[in-house]
């Protein structure tokens, strides 16, 4: 079975080499069909490995090649399967496949898909690679793969500036917190010489104490590039205006598997986060502001997009704020119901968008009163599940897990609050666009019916969003935990607070969804008659966090390259020309003094005198060649005398 | 054996044919100068086929007397670092020919004849081991560089060619006081006058006299870089050159500076290198970073990459004087990775020149939708010229900082912070010319088979040195541990760590 | 057997015929040839000497002048052609071009 295991990243590269160099001899059709091939065949192949006992075998592992060869040191280009990774590939290559898909119609249209296909297949190939890769370096290279694919799908549409740069934004964000997560491979590699993960982590283990410096900067290292790539605080900018991108594309890069990358990061290498407890605890921290900043920032947007990019921000910070308090299983049954639920709330949009001739506005959308049924119910199962409606919803089972591990932690209650209070911020925000854009909506003779290769994913999601929860239920509860015993052997159990406790928190934040359902009633109410939520400035940018960044850091940095440009025409022009002229100017500023100045009279004496030399000594040349020549053949017998005497 | 003579004198060779008969068309000259540089090719590739990766030191030596009387031979020598260099110059030539087949319209056979001559200048320079006939060849390459640049380059061609002249010249002569100085010490020492690069390691320096001549090597190398303070010939240079003549300049003249400091700098003078290390690495996070800022405020197309060739060529200048294992095997790779991704932009810019008739980039704008081709391949050069993995100068960057990091991790940070200023001024690069609405109407013309050819074969070099460096990494194995002993011995303070390799 | 100051008397009469040529005559075809006839004086001088020394110096001089000798001439007649060409003169006389200007300011 693990002679298979390249294919899963390599069926989708092959497809996206195929695209890019045979690509013009393609229909537009079949190109469509070929990526699809390709990431189904990704998708069969971690079938296959379910059914051939991946899921309690040991961890299957291949290696391709060596990669580069220092020393003694040798990265490879090679592959490891556990259940960690194997939850990872599933998520991906499935919700991969659907998006694909949902691509084939969403995308009929456009003149561009050869580009389209090429980077969707290229990015799932980059994100099995980064999630099977079994040592550092190549993880990086899944990692900084999936950010290009995921600013040239931004930028898809280049032609107009806006989008073009929402894409360069993300790369360069991003990168910022890739650098950082290449500092601590440095670190890592400084100090163990090799960076197959297995190794560092035992080896991390064995040698660092608790609470290390090392340990405390390696873990913060790499929380830098965990935060740019989930976009947490405070690299969290790019994301909103990564909404630029295709709809299969933000439901597929920016709300199911690229945005989690950072989760799994931190969950692959978690021992590095044990041994810094500091550095664990501000994870939590930063989740849980980042929580709140992604739900308040969500209640005051008018594009329906972008509501979802600041909901994606904030329930990244939940599986975040599992990471920090331990609950590594948790965080990641929060990604995969967040993939499920999140990727159908996108597609459902995309749908309703592409069908109302790309109006983003949701009051507009609100107004157009044609959305199909289908959609509507579908949006409706994927809003409750974000919102954590109770019982049937499998957000619910999996918000509920993590807030109920938090209040363990230390500071537990404080980040529960926070968190409870984004739970209440959720229901409200998901609500007031569900009831903004749906609530007049009658299904009339116009509405225009969706094809099946767009219905089928949706139904499929939604689906999902429903029942995915049931693998795990609540602290307490006579029924299976079937997830958190399953990952057992990879990360440590998780803490839970008393029963009575638990059962109370679990009361609580259902109560907070329910309340918030009802506010978002209340203030829909507002906003029809005039009052609307984007009046809040502070909210509606996010926090103000672009303007601050443009004085704080772009301003500054594009005046500094200007300074030194202006400098180095100086360093030029300045230093080299007017060196030049200032030879000039002082050797004719001398001669002006010399013959008009004080001294003039006592220099003209002896000008006269070498003016009359010169006179004299100008008639020798004469331009005649026997006079020259007689002159040397003088020199010459006069200097050999002088020398023989 | 004596195949490595002819890498220097085939395209000489082929130059004076050219250049003294005059009855050739224009045609005939082109394909003649093609047919030499592919011959040229060849055997630089069956020399890397016939050499085994694992024998020490040297692959090749070749050794015959030239002017006995003064200790000066003729005395080439190959090992891993010459090798990749050669295959890269040998690579780089014919795709420079090709790129201006059409836009290059007057006096072809002087032309081909120059690029020839430099050619074999810069041949000559990756293979002497005579001191003296390095620097022969070290002016060979300069003097009909010159005349590329003043006879087929741009608006203000004349100013750049004399700057280059000048900086280039004042360098080189510092580097021949250095080499005549070095001469009679070795000379008084033992009594053997000889400019042999074998003997010439076992001198005898004090502390004093050895900074000294070192300085006088590292000017020399360092304008050719080029280093912070005395690069300000670069940018004129590259911009007003023709596309072929940029070609060459950022990809192999470049290199010939980072070469000599390997080569010559570091193992002649160990003790005086590694006093100056920390200053060389500080000169080399100047670069970088001032480089990638002023990479950000250019207009002009090419005087943005030259500049981003500066930050680069940061990068292998870190790398070399970081002085270990990783530090050295990432500054090799990453010279041949530069060399290859910069010739490609070079290329591109110059066939975005002869379609749009601009360089700058307010001018352009939304060019990818008329040329798809062209856009895929400039964002595949971009990606690599920025330190995407998989795509060449990742690789190299990654060993370089890895190889800082353990010398020093506020440098190491720099070197970061360089990287992510990379993305932010090539990507703003990218997108000014090829997103973004079309201004004109105008109907470009995609790219065509040569230009695919020459894109073709740079792209799947990148790839390849990006995914599978092994191959190359190999033959950097010997050099980097003999730089690396250099180092070692001094410290431990013996003297004895080269030995003449037979 | 010649004795050494036999050869350098012949070498030094050749040398001062020669100089006698250029500074007299005013033909140029003629101060070339006195340049020759300077050449090998020289040359003799070289012959002589390493003959003096038993060293191979010397002839190996003298084949290195003659060689010059001939690269140099053929360039020299070609300069001559040209003045020609160019001033329709052969006399050296009317060749002033180098000639300073006396009435002009100093530089």
């Amino acid at each position: 079975m693990s002679q298979l295991l390249w294919l899963i990243p390599g069926a989708p590269m092959l497809s996206a080499l195929i695209i890019a160099l045979l690509g013009g001899l393609l229909q537009r059709r079949h190109l469509a069909i070929l990526a699809t091939c390709a990431a189904a065949i990704a998708f069969l192949v971690v079938l296959l490995t379910w059914l051939a006992g991946a899921a309690t075998s040991q961890p299957l592992q291949q290696t391709l090649y060596t990669w580069i060869a220092v020393g003694n040191w040798n990265p490879t280009i090679g592959f490891t399967l556990d259940r960690l990774a194997l939850v990872m590939v599933s998520v991906v290559s499935g919700i991969g496949l659907l998006i694909h898909i949902y691509s084939i119609t969403f995308m009929a249209e456009d003149n561009d898909q050869r580009r389209y296909y090429f980077f969707l297949n290229l990015f799932l190939a980059g994100m099995l690679i980064l999630v099977l890769a079994d040592n550092l370096l190549l993880l990086y290279l899944g990692w900084e793969l999936v950010g290009l694919c995921s600013f040239a799908l931004i930028g898809f549409w280049y032609r107009e500036p806006m989008r073009a740069s929402a894409g360069r934004k993300a790369f360069v964000t991003t990168r910022i917190g890739d650098m950082s997560l290449a500092l601590g491979i440095f670190l890592l590699y400084s100090q163990f010489n090799d960076l197959s993960l297995s190794y560092l982590l035992a080896n991390a283990t064995a040698q660092w104490e608790t609470g290390s410096q090392l340990a405390t900067l390696t873990a913060l290292l790499i929380l830098g590039g965990a935060i740019g790539k989930s976009a947490q605080l405070p690299l969290q900018v790019w994301l909103p205006d990564a909404m630029a991108g295709p709809s299969p594309v933000s439901a597929l890069i920016h709300a199911a598997t690229m945005v989690t990358a950072g989760v799994y990061l931190i969950a692959r290498t978690y021992p590095l986060f044990e041994l810094a407890p500091h550095v664990q605890w501000s994870v939590a921290a930063i989740g849980t502001l980042t929580i709140v900043y992604g739900a308040s920032a969500a209640l005051a947007q008018n594009d329906f997009k972008r509501v979802l990019a600041y909901s994606t921000i904030s329930q990244v910070g939940y599986m975040f704020l599992a990471l920090g308090c331990g609950a590594y299983a948790l965080a990641l049954f929060h990604l995969v119901t967040h993939a499920f639920f999140k990727s159908l709330l996108f597609l459902a949009a995309g749908t309703v968008i592409h069908f109302s001739g790309n109006e983003h506005n949701i009051h507009n959308l609100g107004r157009l009163d044609n959305h199909s049924p289908l959609v509507r119910w579908t949006f409706l199962i994927g809003a409750a599940s974000l919102a954590g409606f109770p019982l049937i919803t499998a957000g619910f089972y999996s918000k509920e897990a993590i807030l109920t591990a938090t209040w363990s932690a230390p500071a537990g209650p404080l980040l529960w609050a926070f968190a409870a209070f984004g739970v209440l911020l959720t229901a409200v925000y998901i609500f007031r666009v569900y009831f903004i854009v749906f609530q007049g909506s009658r299904s009339n003779a116009s509405t225009p019916s969706a094809p099946g290769s767009m219905t089928w994913p949706l139904l499929i999601l939604a689906l999902l969003s429903l029942i995915g929860g049931f693998v795990e239920f609540p602290v307490g509860w006579l029924a299976p935990h079937q997830w958190s015993v399953w990952l057992e052997d990879e990360f440590r159990l998780t803490v839970h607070p008393p029963l009575e406790i638990a059962y109370s928190l679990q009361f609580i934040t259902s109560l907070l969804t329910l309340i918030g359902i009802g506010l978002a009633l209340v203030l829909v109410r507002r906003e029809q008659a005039g009052h609307y939520l984007t009046k809040i400035i502070f909210l509606r940018t996010g926090w103000g966090f672009d303007a601050l960044y443009q004085t704080m850091l772009i301003q500054p940095y594009f005046s500094l390259a200007r300074l030194l440009k202006a400098t180095d025409a100086l360093l030029i022009e300045g230093i080299l020309h007017k060196m030049t002229h200032a030879c000039l100017l002082l050797a004719s500023a001398c001669r002006r003094g010399v013959e008009h100045g004080v001294l003039d009279k006592s220099i003209a004496g002896l000008l006269a005198g070498f003016r009359f030399g010169y006179a004299r000594l100008s008639a020798t040349q004469n331009g005649l060649l026997s006079r020259y020549a007689l002159m040397i053949s003088m020199g010459a017998v006069f200097l050999l005398s002088y020398w023989l005497w | 054996m004596y195949w490595i003579s002819v890498l220097i004198f085939l395209p000489l060779s082929g130059a004076l044919i050219i250049a003294l008969t005059s009855r050739f068309s224009v045609n005939c000259v082109r394909w003649l100068a093609l047919a030499i540089t592919v011959g040229e090719l060849l055997i630089a590739l069956s020399l890397w086929w016939s050499a085994s990766p694992d024998s020490n030191g040297y692959l090749y030596l070749v050794q015959a007397p030239w002017i006995p009387i003064m200790g000066i031979q003729f005395l080439l020598g190959m090992d891993g670092l010459s090798l990749l260099l050669v295959l890269l110059t040998a690579l780089l030539v014919p795709i420079a020919i090709l790129v201006s087949w059409n836009s290059i319209r007057h006096n072809w056979p002087a032309y081909a004849a120059l690029l020839l001559a430099t050619q074999a200048g810069i041949m000559g320079v990756f293979l002497a081991l005579d001191l003296i006939l390095f620097y022969v060849f070290w002016e060979l390459m300069l003097v009909p560089m010159y005349f590329l640049i003043a006879l087929w380059g741009h608006e203000r061609r004349l100013y750049a060619a004399y700057k280059f002249f000048l900086f280039t010249v004042t360098g080189s002569l510092l580097m021949l006081v250095a080499i005549l100085g070095l001469y009679f010490i070795h000379g008084e020492q033992t009594g053997v006058y000889t400019f042999s690069y074998f003997d010439l390691l076992h001198t005898n320096l004090s502390d004093g006299i050895g900074m000294w001549l070192m300085l006088g090597f590292f000017v020399a190398f360092a304008v050719k870089i080029p280093l912070f303070p005395i690069h300000s010939w670069l940018p004129d240079a590259h911009t007003e050159a023709p596309t072929a003549g940029s070609i060459i300049l950022a990809g192999l003249l470049l290199k010939t500076g980072a070469y000599g400091l390997l080569r010559f700098c570091l193992p002649l003078f160990p003790e005086a290198s590694v006093d100056f290390a920390p200053f060389a690495m500080a000169l080399g996070v100047i670069g970088i970073l001032y480089g990638a800022l002023l990479a950000l405020v250019q207009e002009d197309m090419k005087r943005l990459i030259a500049y981003s060739s500066i930050s680069h060529l940061g990068f292998v200048v870190f790398g070399i004087y970081a002085w270990n294992q990783e530090g050295l095997h990432g500054a090799m790779l990453l010279m041949l990775a530069h060399g290859v991704t910069t010739s490609a932009m070079f290329a591109i810019v110059g066939m975005l020149e002869e379609r749009v008739g601009t360089r700058l980039l307010p001018r352009m704008g939304g060019l990818l939708s008329p040329m798809p081709r062209l856009g895929a391949m400039l964002l595949l050069f971009t990606l690599s010229a920025m330190g995407m993995p998989g795509l060449a100068n990742f690789v190299g960057e990654f060993l370089v900082l890895a190889g800082v990091y353990q010398v020093s991790i506020g440098l190491a940070i720099a070197g970061v912070i360089g990287i992510v200023a990379s993305a932010i001024y090539l990507l703003w690069m990218y997108q000014r010319a090829m997103l973004g609405e079309i201004s004109s109407d105008h109907a470009w013309n995609d790219l065509d088979h040569r230009e695919m050819l020459i894109l073709g074969l740079l792209a799947i070099t990148v790839l390849w040195l990006g995914l599978y460096p092994a191959p190359f990494l190999d033959y950097l194995q010997a050099p980097a541990s003999v730089i690396i002993e250099s180092n070692t011995a001094t410290l431990a303070g013996t003297e004895d760590a080269f030995r003449r390799p037979d | 057997m010649i004795p050494l100051t036999h050869s350098l008397i012949i070498a030094a009469l050749l040398f001062t015929l020669g100089l006698l040529i250029i500074l007299l005559r005013r033909e140029l075809l003629f101060i070339l040839m006195g340049l020759e006839v300077m050449f090998n004086g020289a040359a003799l001088t070289a012959i002589a000497a390493g003959q003096y020394w038993n060293n191979a110096d010397g002839q190996v001089l003298t084949i290195f002048l003659m060689v010059v000798t001939a690269a140099e001439l053929a360039v020299a007649l070609i300069l001559v052609w040209l003045a020609y060409e160019h001033f329709k003169v052969t006399q050296v006389n009317m060749l002033t071009q180098l000639k300073d200007d006396t009435r002009g300011e100093p530089p």
